[in-house]
């Protein structure tokens, strides 16, 4: 996938059709120590062994429609040649943690590409879904969850459209500033 | 033209896929970003790439690529050549440049 974002919304994709209820999602850059890490924890169904064994195999999927998966292990190729790698902890019943390294500094490493679209995608389109998204850059860093906003908007629903636009230039200004700080 | 007009033009090493030399290929297409090949490659291309790991032949089960070149003297990982046999996907390697084996497909007439 040509931007990171798009990674980000494929595995998060995954837990909602692994009916999560709760998604906790976090995006960490760190110059000091050159590290991209990223991480997806859900309560979802989990992962069978024998699937979470060959899961970074494209030919593994769960999907009945089309033979390969290829979520997971393109993500899992492009950790690598990123000089890191894509982990998962799964236990069955109970959720899934997937975790992710990259250089920071590494040439291959995509785009992040429109990330506060997907988190605003993400928050606004499933209204049972408790998603929290921290992003940190160095010291900085901005925390969006849907609890706080439906707490803020009290009976207004999160997918009102006023709300999904603004929702879009709040996210879009807190992850720009968090680089634009010193 | 078949793909074994392409190996003989281009002087390329068949890793797997000897058996399917005869099919005929109509266009090709060049790129790495799996995701890209996947939304942009025609079926019955050629396909020249620097990635060698697995995925690819997934790529290429999904758009109906039949024949892969992977370019710059890369070795194509163990489990990509098993899965390539199982998929009946001829896979060939060069040493050249992804551009100087598209460059050279075209005067084939690709």
């Amino acid at each position: 996938m040509k931007e990171f974002s798009h990674h980000i919304l494929d595995i998060a994709n995954n837990s909602i059709r692994g009916k999560a209820t709760s998604i906790q999602l976090s995006i960490t850059e760190n110059k000091a120590t050159n590290q991209f890490i990223f991480q997806l924890k859900d309560n979802g169904c989990g992962i069978p062994k024998a699937i979470l064994d060959e899961i970074k195999n494209p030919f593994t999927t769960t999907r009945k429609t089309r033979k390969v998966g290829l979520g997971i292990p393109m993500l899992d190729a492009t950790c690598r040649q990123c000089d890191g790698r894509l982990t998962i902890e799964t236990e069955v019943g109970k959720g899934t943690i997937i975790r992710g390294t990259m250089a920071l500094n590494h040439i291959d490493r995509p785009p992040m590409g429109n990330i506060a679209s997907t988190l605003r995608t993400l928050l606004t389109s499933h209204e049972n879904l408790n998603i929290e998204a921290i992003y940190k850059v160095d010291q900085h860093s901005f925390i969006v969850s849907t609890l706080e906003l439906k707490e803020i908007l009290g009976e207004v629903s999160l997918s009102t459209p006023e709300v999904v636009q603004w929702l879009y230039t709040y996210i879009e200004e807190n992850i720009t500033a968090l680089y634009n700080s010193e | 033209m078949t793909i074994q007009d392409i190996i003989n033009g281009l002087n390329l090493h068949v890793v797997t896929g000897e058996e399917h030399l005869n099919q005929k290929i109509e266009t090709g297409y060049v790129g790495d970003l799996l995701s890209v090949v996947m939304g942009k490659a025609n079926p019955d291309s050629v396909w020249v790439t620097v990635q060698s790991h697995v995925n690819i032949i997934a790529v290429a089960t999904l758009v109906d690529i039949r024949c892969i070149i992977v370019s710059e003297g890369f070795s194509v990982d163990a489990d990509a050549i098993q899965k390539a046999i199982e998929e009946e996907i001829v896979v060939l390697t060069s040493p050249q440049s992804s551009y100087e084996i598209v460059k050279q497909l075209g005067q084939l007439g690709i």
